[in-house]
Formats: C-alpha cells, sequence, structure tokens
C-alpha cells in the first residue's frame, strides 16, 4: 500500500496504458481463428485482403472497441454513482439502472418493429435515467435515511421488479427474441458503425466527468464539505446522475446487462490512486477497458469454437469480490 | 377477541383458498360449470373433461397451492433463524441454487423431462442445500451467529452470479433444453404433472407436519438469541436444521415451479401484521396466505393471455418487488 501511493500518477497511468496494450494485443490474437503476432501487426498497420486480416479487421478489432467502451462505461458510471451516493456497493447493475435500460430496450422494440441502433441507444439511455431516478426517488419515501446496505437491497428489488416487466412484456408481444439480442448477447456482432457511434459519447462523457471532478470528490468525502466550498449541490448531482444514466445505457445497448464491473472497477481503482475523481475517472476508464477486453478474450477462447457468454465470466469473478467488499465493509458488525 | 380473530381470518383465508381451487379447475381453454365440475370429479363426466379436470388441472392445482404454503414457511423459517425480515430463499439463493442444480443435471444426463421425475426434487434439494450452506457460512461469525445483512447481501450476490452460470448453461445446450431452462427461470409452472405431485407433495407435507412440532422453539428462538440458549435451547443445531428444513421446502417448490422469488418474503410479513409473532398462529396463516398468493398469481397469468399465459413468477415479481422496496423503507 505505502509503496502503490509512493509512484507518481503519471507513472501509475503510463503503467496501465501499457497493459491495456498488451490486453488488446492479446485479445486480437486469441479466438477461434488463431493469429499470429504478426498477423496482429498488419491488420492494424496494413489491412490486407487475406482471411485472417478480414477476420481480425472485421470482426475481432470493432469487437475489442466495443469491449473497452462498455468496459470504461461501466468503470466510470460505477465510480460516479459510488462517489455521489458514497456508497461503496453502487453499482448500476446491482441498483437497477441497467435493469431500467432493459426494460426501454423492450418498449422501443415493442413500438417500433424496426428500432435502428440509435434508437436502441436512446431507449437505453431513457431507461437507465429512468432506473436512477427510481433508485433516487426510495429517498424520499423512505422515512429514515438510506444505509449503504438497504440501497442494494432496494435497488436488487427495484431490479428484479423491471427484469420481470421487460421479460413480461417481451413474452406477451413477442419480442422477447430482440430484446435478448441487445441484452444478452455479449459483445457478439458489433458493427464499426454502431462502435464509432457510441465513441464519441463516452469519450465526451469521460472528460464531462473530469469536470465536475473535483465536485465529485467532495460530495463522496462528506456533503457538508462540498457545502462549505460553496457548490450547489442539487445541480451538479443532477449532472453527475445524468452521466451515469447516460454511460450506463450505452453499455447496456452495447453488452448487455453485466453486473459487478461497475462495483469491482471502482474500487480497484481507488485502491491504485486513491480518492481524487481527477485520477478515479480516468483510471477506472482504463481499467473498466482493460477488464472487459480480457473477460471477452477468455470468453472466446475457453470453450472455443464456441462463445462462452461474457457475463458469466465476470460474474465468476464479480461474486467473489462482491462478497469480499461486503466482508470488507461490514467486518463483523454493520 | 384476540383469538376469535384469529378463527375468523382461518376460516376466510380457507374458504379464499376453496374458491381459487375452483376457478382453478373451471377456467381456461375449457370452461366447466359447476354441475360439469362436480360430475367430473365424481368420474361421471364425458372423456375429455375427465382427461384436462383430472390429468392437467388438478395437478396443477396441487402443485401451484403447495409450492405457495411451502415457499412462505421457508421464508417464514429463513427469516426466523437470520433474524432478518427480508429474507426469502428467492432473494437470498436458495432457489438459485436448487435451480442450478436442475439445470445442470437435466442438461448433463437427462435428454427428456419425463423421464427424471422422481430425481428431480432430491436434484434441486442437493443445489439448494449447496447454496444454503455457502450462504450460511459465509455469513456465519463465531461469536454472533448468523449475521442478518450480509446473509442477505451475500445471498443478492449469489443468486446475480447463479444467473450468470445459467446464461452459460443455456447457451451449451440444445434448443429445446433452452426452452425449458428460460421457462424455468422466468417461473413457469412446468411440474404440473401427477408423478412430479406424488413425489414432491409427501416431502413438502412432512416438513409441515415436522415444524408444526418446532413452533415453541421457533417461539424461543423469536425471543433473542441469549434468551434461548437460555432456555436449553441448542443454537447452532437447531439453526443448522432449520436451514436445512427451509431448504427442502424451496427447493421442493423450486423443483416443480421455477424459480419463483418474493412470495416467501410477502407471506410472513401479512402473517405476522395479522395475527402477531407466535408461530403456531402465524405459520398456519402464511402457509395458507402462500398457497393463495400462488393460485391467484398462477389463475392471473395463465388466463390474461391466450393461449399460453405468461409465466408465474414474473406475475409474482410485479406484485413482490414493490413490496419489497415498501418493507425496506418503512423499517
Amino acid at each position: 500500500m505505502e509503496r502503490i501511493s509512493n509512484i507518481s500518477f503519471s507513472k501509475k497511468i503510463t503503467i496501465f496504458f501499457i497493459v491495456f496494450f498488451f490486453s488488446i494485443v492479446l485479445s486480437l490474437k486469441l479466438g477461434a481463428a488463431d493469429a499470429s503476432y504478426i498477423d496482429v501487426f498488419n491488420a492494424i498497420f496494413a489491412p490486407s485482403k487475406s482471411d485472417i486480416s478480414l477476420v481480425l479487421y472485421e470482426i475481432r478489432i470493432p469487437r475489442i472497441i466495443a469491449g473497452i467502451l462498455v468496459g470504461a462505461s461501466l468503470g466510470m458510471s460505477g465510480s460516479i454513482m459510488q462517489g455521489v451516493t458514497r456508497n461503496p456497493l453502487a453499482d448500476p447493475g446491482l441498483l437497477g439502472v441497467s435493469a431500467g435500460a432493459t426494460l426501454l430496450i423492450t418498449l422501443g422494440h415493442i413500438f417500433f418493429t424496426s428500432l435502428s441502433y440509435v434508437g436502441v441507444l436512446i431507449f437505453s439511455f431513457l431507461g437507465s435515467l429512468m432506473g436512477v431516478t427510481l433508485v433516487l426517488s426510495l429517498g424520499y419515501f423512505s422515512h429514515k435515511k438510506i444505509t449503504t446496505i438497504t440501497l442494494v437491497l432496494a435497488g436488487s428489488a427495484i431490479s428484479a421488479m423491471l427484469f420481470a416487466l421487460s421479460q413480461g412484456l417481451g413474452l406477451v408481444f413477442n419480442v422477447s427474441k430482440d430484446v435478448s439480442m441487445w441484452t444478452s448477447g455479449g459483445l457478439m456482432g458489433l458493427t464499426y458503425n454502431q462502435v464509432l457511434i457510441a465513441l464519441p459519447v463516452v469519450l465526451l462523457s469521460g472528460i464531462f466527468a473530469l469536470f465536475y471532478a473535483k465536485e465529485l470528490t467532495a460530495i463522496s468525502l462528506h456533503e457538508d464539505v462540498a457545502i462549505s466550498i460553496g457548490l450547489s449541490l442539487q445541480v451538479t448531482k443532477l449532472i453527475l446522475y445524468l452521466l451515469v444514466a447516460l454511460l450506463t445505457g450505452i453499455a447496456v445497448a452495447m453488452g448487455g446487462t453485466l453486473t459487478f464491473v461497475g462495483l469491482m472497477i471502482p474500487h480497484i481503482s481507488r485502491f491504485f490512486v486513491g480518492y481524487d475523481y481527477k485520477k478515479i475517472i480516468p483510471t477506472s476508464l482504463i481499467i473498466g477497458g482493460i477488464f472487459i477486453v480480457i473477460s471477452d478474450a477468455i470468453a472466446r477462447v475457453i470453450n472455443a469454437p464456441y462463445e462462452t457468454p461474457l457475463i458469466a465470466i465476470v460474474s465468476m469473478v464479480g461474486l467473489p469480490f462482491f462478497i469480499w467488499i461486503i466482508k470488507q465493509k461490514t467486518g463483523g458488525s454493520v | 377477541m384476540k383469538k376469535n380473530h384469529y378463527q375468523w381470518l382461518f376460516i376466510t383465508l380457507v374458504s379464499l383458498v376453496l374458491i381459487l381451487s375452483l376457478l382453478t379447475l373451471a377456467i381456461g381453454q375449457i370452461r366447466f360449470s359447476i354441475s360439469d365440475l362436480l360430475n367430473t370429479l365424481l368420474f361421471r363426466g364425458s372423456q375429455v373433461q375427465n382427461y384436462v379436470l383430472l390429468n392437467v388441472r388438478l395437478p396443477r392445482l396441487l402443485i401451484v397451492f403447495f409450492s405457495g404454503v411451502a415457499l412462505a414457511l421457508s421464508g417464514s423459517l429463513l427469516q426466523s433463524i437470520s433474524r432478518n425480515d427480508l429474507a426469502d430463499p428467492g432473494i437470498i439463493g436458495i432457489n438459485a441454487g436448487a435451480g442450478l442444480g436442475v439445470a445442470i443435471f437435466f442438461l448433463m444426463f437427462v435428454h427428456q423431462a419425463k423421464t427424471f421425475a422422481y430425481l428431480l426434487p432430491l436434484v434441486a434439494f442437493l443445489g439448494g442445500l449447496f447454496s444454503a450452506l455457502l450462504i450460511f457460512i459465509l455469513s456465519y461469525d463465531k461469536n454472533k451467529g448468523i449475521h442478518p445483512y450480509k446473509m442477505i447481501l451475500v445471498g443478492v450476490g449469489f443468486s446475480m452470479a447463479a444467473s450468470g452460470l445459467m446464461v452459460l448453461l443455456i447457451t451449451t445446450a440444445e434448443r429445446d433444453q433452452v426452452e425449458f431452462i428460460t421457462n424455468w427461470l422466468a417461473g413457469n409452472v412446468w411440474g404440473g404433472d401427477w408423478p412430479y405431485v406424488i413425489v414432491t407433495l409427501p416431502v413438502i407435507i412432512l416438513s409441515i407436519i415436522y415444524l408444526a412440532f418446532q413452533t415453541q422453539t421457533l417461539n424461543i428462538i423469536q425471543l433473542g438469541e441469549h434468551h434461548a440458549i437460555g432456555l436449553g435451547v441448542h443454537m447452532k443445531r437447531k439453526q443448522l436444521i432449520y436451514l436445512v428444513l427451509a431448504t427442502t421446502l424451496a427447493s421442493m417448490s423450486v423443483a416443480v415451479v421455477g424459480n419463483i422469488a418474493f412470495i416467501g418474503l410477502l407471506s410472513p410479513h401479512i402473517a405476522k401484521r395479522m395475527v402477531g409473532i407466535r408461530n403456531q398462529r402465524f405459520l398456519v396463516i402464511a402457509g395458507l396466505l402462500g398457497g393463495s398468493l400462488m393460485l391467484m398469481s398462477d389463475l392471473l397469468a395463465k388466463n390474461m393471455i391466450e393461449p399460453n399465459g405468461i409465466p408465474t413468477g414474473i406475475l409474482v415479481s410485479m406484485i413482490g418487488a414493490p413490496y419489497f422496496i415498501y418493507l425496506i423503507l418503512k423499517k
């Protein structure tokens, strides 16, 4: 711990980028069709018409970019959410934000028979916004202050309810197949077009979040601190929650509902760079990217030539982590 | 006055169950009038009527009702041993474990659901027990016993991860097997057939009888751990026994009606509010409530959309989740 905090932030970021780079190269190489490092190099810098180059260029590269975007969005939205709610267990998946996105994607498919990708993105964002609003409104209806644990419990109930609703609606209106294509398909079959629509949104959200990093750090430490340095809390919080909804919406529209990612990444980031959100946001962007890229590579390789669902891999890592955090936070007594 | 109140409630609930049962038997693709029903139940109906009533609706009715009772009692037990009002076999991951057991067994060893009716409850029980013990161990504190909130949180995480594993199983499965699992996940009553009734019903009823003898001990446990130990209750052993009992009840119902959450949460709560916390009374009311809630949801889910209806579990979640949230906020 002591040693980690002694390394300067720029050094850490450099190291993260190196790991990030290697995970991308590794992920490019691994898969049902084996590629050599030379193939990987060629595909990036001199795409040719050979089979392996086409596989890499047409399938694997967009998929990896999508993985980075999903991981980055979930990492950032988890960080922001844990900061604003000051709750170390907050996670867009656990708290029903992703479930909201799923519900609205279902509704989108019911109302518009051929929903375009942009349409899916918009509905997904609106759904996340609904999920965030639902979770937040708990605070207003509650007689007592919401604790860390009640928030998670209520969130998981909201999540269950929204999933049940979208399952039911999907079955009634016969769109469950279209919906599950979006929500449990992992990163399969994403095209450049789709990825390139999402890319600027994620980047802009990240930059925007950085502008609010100072406020977020203050809020995450203590609300009184934030007020005492003269922040208008309501507006800041509103913007931050909008960012959470936007990022989660994109992640769900691309990679489906991945629980635990938004929970783990912020904890890992804080472990490396401490409590300043100026550092946490870029770190969770990169680490989130690394995590999903590697998990997706594992998902492709572990049972090749068949795909293992990404969510299975993520859950296997996520559950022990979740339990570990609970153990840390409760420490035997709440 | 209090005693009277309880008796009236009991009679009301029993008649509610009877009315719901009659409706379940009568309503559907083929409708029965009262006289038809009576005739068929006395084996005097036409062949079609006989078949529909005796081979389709009656076993389904029994399965639905008793799984509701089992879930409610399982929830009551879990709430007592964890001293946490939010415990429910669905929420804390016992259902998920039982379901995983069923799915793994189904995919690896069996290719037709009919042939393994007799093994199914056992497999479900083993899966449920595995996850229950895991949750128990992870949330057990040497000095303090089961940590109420940790148990729920670990369970929530566990059931999330289990659904991830389910997705994994789905992708490795054949097409018709996939349909089975997705239906199971949504809580579709699929074991409504006599073999399933014959296998699960005795276990549920035996568990209920055993539970009836334990009400006094449960009352004592409710007083708190120190009182219970002072009065000579072997806490650790009793907690483990009740956990196994709760798992048995939950996994029996999971084995036949699929993943249904919230029934085990709602029923004990409403029951406690109505008749107080004495186990002799509230367990009875909770069981009846659980049964009638299941019957009601099943009736609605089955007939809401022609021809197949929606899975019962979905309907239960839509009713149960808001109540759960209300409970959390009120606490």
